[in-house]
């Protein structure tokens, strides 16, 4: 049985005004979801599928900021870094637009099924294809479209040289929207594209506020940082701060303490919400102030 | 003058992993000449009627023209093995003797001992064992082959009579020529251990100190631990080194250790009791039986061959799955109870996890100078072979990356501790247990309930810190407990009393982390 799915058109009051100003806007669009969503601006990150954990987090970062300032984050529901924006939009508390390359009624790809139940239930989900179209090679780049057209701004969070979320980055410039692109490590392929993406004129986020600000989106005051730190934490998040990324034995030499000192003192810091610790490794990840 | 005569000989049996006290009874009546056993001999103690008959007439006496009923009792239990030889052809002599003068019945001495057609008396593989289940039944005096003098000699509290042939033994009984007794001395107790061989050394482990200090917490308080990490970063290399820094057994522990694998016949290149805690490495192609014990004979598996122990699981999620979710039970309860249909046996199985895993199939998922090629339904499918349960028991999870160059320089290696001190630590904070132990002793890592709210409390501030993190990672009870006990240990290592923030916030690093659960 085929679950029923309703669409617009363009002419319908809510076609969405921004997407009606490419070139080739999409004459219907099949939702699931609540369509008042569209009523809010919007932001898409997008990158690569084969990603690292550090796109991933600024991927996630960047998400939760636009969202918890009440700006809808647009990403296309992919592997990698698009479920890691979805997801930070989620944890931001306002709702998020993830546009298929297939008919609403097929999770690609399947391991995302839990991530798309949870966003037609507090966002929306947007095709042109008509329910029961399979994903094809060509759909994805057709749709690549769709998620910088909806947008007044796209960030591409991480990218290797081949990555279709150039194909998104390109479209946006086609389309006249500011591209922003998350600046990595120059030795790391995986960030080729995005270090070439800047090279070529997108913007770098260096600072994430940056695009609250630019859009003109007023941010509320970051959450619980900062916190006091004591001289001990204070030291360690510099010693962070200055590599970016730290193992716990570099940490404890750079603190000149054992290292079981050093584990906790990252774990302090993380409850505090200023570091981020994964795959044994602590990352830097409060904002930092200008 | 009755026309019967009885004699009764203590033995043993090996049933399962224990031992049962067998009595061996031997009656002689007039009648057609017949000799039989009953008392459910196995197949090597129905075929002993030919070498006890042998070497009876070899050594130089007459076998008995009687109806001879040699009685295996408890009759319901199934004996097997060649050492109740020696029992039955000493039983056949006595009761002939007896019939002129008469022998007593001594219940604190027992035989063993296989018979050579000639009489003499061959090496048993399971001395020790045997002796050690000898000795719980109250049976202080033995008489075995003098080649496996050397496999009870540090049996301490017994006393042994080693014998030659059959002929020394009954000379010995007649008062002709007495066997010199020896007493087992434990040598090995207070004599300390040989250092650690040093390229088995953990000083070898370099850029690795975070783990070593998870692997030191596991050990010193038994908490079972997962490592994860990209190929190559020393997960192997770090467990092979584990059994460098295990605390001795003690003496109860080193007996139950020395049963065990003197029954299951690993117990090779020891002789008598085991000191060294085992470490058992099976290959992830171990069958269920392999792991948990079973099969005809209910042999023990390797969770009860790493009794008191380490068992190490390489590469977790290539094991069978069911087998990994067979551990659960006993994970939790520190004994599995085997039940076949001719035997049925609880066999203990306390031993530390240690067990080491990918991130992903690739194996490169996370790490900065690879690109993890696995798409992220492959991933799932992994991590998802390793179910939520048995992650949930597993107390420290540690995520490793790969080290740096510069961390493998000789500089960097002036803080990285070595196995010697890392030992010292592990009797130390294994001390502090001893001195919790009331009434008994009890690893931080097997603390709950109760005695884990008493054992576990922590200061003001540190408590503050765990419902912090409890509400921040939404932890759950379960949870909640094993951090404290891991704090506990942390506290213990560094000599504190009580569980301070710096050990909690230590702890706490140390909880499932997201990627293996998401």
């Amino acid at each position: 049985m085929m679950a029923h799915f309703d669409s617009f058109e363009t002419g319908d009051t809510c076609y969405p005004a921004l997407l009606t100003l490419i070139a080739d806007p999409p004459r219907r669009l099949w939702y699931r979801g609540d369509l008042s969503v569209l009523s809010r601006p919007r932001v898409a990150i997008v990158g690569s599928r084969k990603s690292t954990d550090y796109g991933r987090w600024a991927a996630h970062t960047i998400a939760k900021r636009l969202s918890s300032s009440g700006v809808c984050v647009v990403s296309g529901m992919a592997d990698g870094i698009d479920a890691a924006a979805h997801r930070g939009a989620l944890a931001g508390g306002s709702p998020t637009i993830a546009v298929f390359g297939c008919g609403l009624d097929i999770c690609f790809p399947k391991s995302n099924r839990e991530l798309m139940k949870e966003i037609a239930r507090r966002g929306l989900l947007l095709s042109e294809y008509e329910p029961g179209t399979r994903p094809a090679k060509y759909t994805f780049p057709r749709r690549n479209r769709i998620i910088s057209g909806l947008s007044v701004a796209t960030v591409v969070a991480e990218a290797g040289v081949s990555s279709g979320s150039l194909i998104t980055a390109e479209c946006a410039l086609e389309q006249g929207r500011e591209v922003y692109a998350v600046p990595g490590d120059i030795n790391r392929i995986g960030s080729i594209g995005c270090n070439k993406l800047i090279a070529d004129g997108a913007r770098p986020l260096v600072f994430i506020d940056d695009i609250l600000t630019d859009l003109g989106f007023l941010a509320p005051p970051a959450g619980n940082w900062p916190e006091s730190l004591s001289g001990e934490e204070q030291r360690a998040l510099a010693a962070v701060r200055q590599q970016g990324e730290i193992a716990y034995d570099r940490l404890a030499r750079a603190l000149g303490v054992s290292v079981g000192a050093a584990v906790s003192v990252a774990t302090v810091l993380e409850l505090k919400g200023v570091v981020h610790i994964a795959a044994g490794k602590v990352f830097c990840s409060a904002v930092p102030q200008r | 003058m009755s026309t019967g005569a009885l004699s009764q000989i203590r033995s043993v049996s090996i049933c399962g992993i224990d031992t049962e006290i067998v009595t061996v009874e031997t009656d002689l009546t007039v009648g057609l000449p017949s000799f039989s056993i009953v008392g459910l001999p196995g197949s090597a103690v129905r075929e002993s009627k030919e070498r006890v008959h042998a070497a009876i007439v070899n050594s130089g006496y007459e076998f008995p023209l009687r109806r001879i009923t040699v009685n295996l009792s408890p009759a319901d239990l199934r004996k097997e093995g060649s050492h109740l030889d020696l029992p039955i052809a000493v039983g056949i002599l006595m009761a002939s003797v007896r019939s002129k003068e008469g022998a007593a019945f001594c219940p604190d001495t027992a035989y063993i001992g296989e018979l050579s057609l000639d009489g003499a008396l061959k090496r048993l593989e399971l001395a020790a064992a045997m002796a050690l289940g000898l000795q719980d039944a109250g049976i202080a005096r033995i008489f075995l082959p003098a080649a496996n003098l050397e496999d009870v000699a540090n049996l301490p509290g017994l006393l042994f009579f080693p014998a030659e042939t059959l002929r020394d033994i009954v000379s010995h009984v007649t008062g002709e020529f007495p066997l010199e007794a020896v007493r087992g001395r434990d040598k090995g107790a207070g004599v300390g251990r040989p250092d650690v061989p040093p390229t088995e050394d953990f000083l070898e482990v370099k850029g690795q100190e975070a783990v070593k200090r998870a692997l030191l917490i596991a050990v010193a308080g038994r908490h079972d631990i997962l490592l994860t990490g990209p190929p190559g970063v020393g997960k192997s290399m770090l467990a092979r080194r584990v059994p460098g820094i295990l605390p001795l057994l003690s003496d109860a522990e080193s007996r139950e250790v020395t049963r065990i694998h003197g029954i299951a016949r690993t117990a090779e290149g020891h002789r008598g009791l085991i000191r060294e805690r085992p470490y058992r490495a099976p290959h992830h192609s171990a069958t269920q039986t392999a792991m948990i014990g079973g099969g005809y004979r209910l042999a023990p598996g390797e969770v009860s061959l790493a009794h008191h122990g380490v068992l190490f699981l390489d590469e977790l999620p290539e094991f069978n799955r069911h087998t990994l979710e067979m551990l659960r039970q006993p994970l939790e309860d520190r004994f599995v109870d085997l039940s076949r249909a001719s035997l049925k046996g609880r066999y203990p199985c306390d031993f530390l996890l240690i067990c080491a895993m990918n991130p992903c199939p690739c194996g490169y998922f996370g790490d900065p100078a690879h690109f993890c090629t696995c798409t992220e339904t492959a991933r799932q499918r992994y991590r998802a072979k390793i179910s939520g349960p048995f992650l949930d028991r597993i107390d420290i999870h540690v995520r490793m990356g790969a080290v740096r160059a510069e961390d493998l320089a000789p500089a960097a290696s002036c803080a990285c501790m070595s196995s010697g001190e890392m030992r010292r630590l592990t009797e130390k904070v294994c001390a502090a247990q001893a001195a919790r132990a009331k009434p008994d002793f009890c690893w931080n890592g097997r603390l709950d309930g109760a005695r884990g709210s008493e054992v576990c409390r922590p200061a003001p501030e540190a408590l503050r810190l765990l419902d912090a993190a409890y509400t921040r990672y939404a932890l759950s009870v379960r949870a909640r407990m094993k951090l404290l006990r891991v704090a506990r240990t942390i506290a213990d290592i560094e000599g504190s009393e009580q569980i301070f923030e710096s050990h909690m916030a230590e702890a706490i690093a140390y909880r499932v982390p997201f990627d293996l659960t998401d």
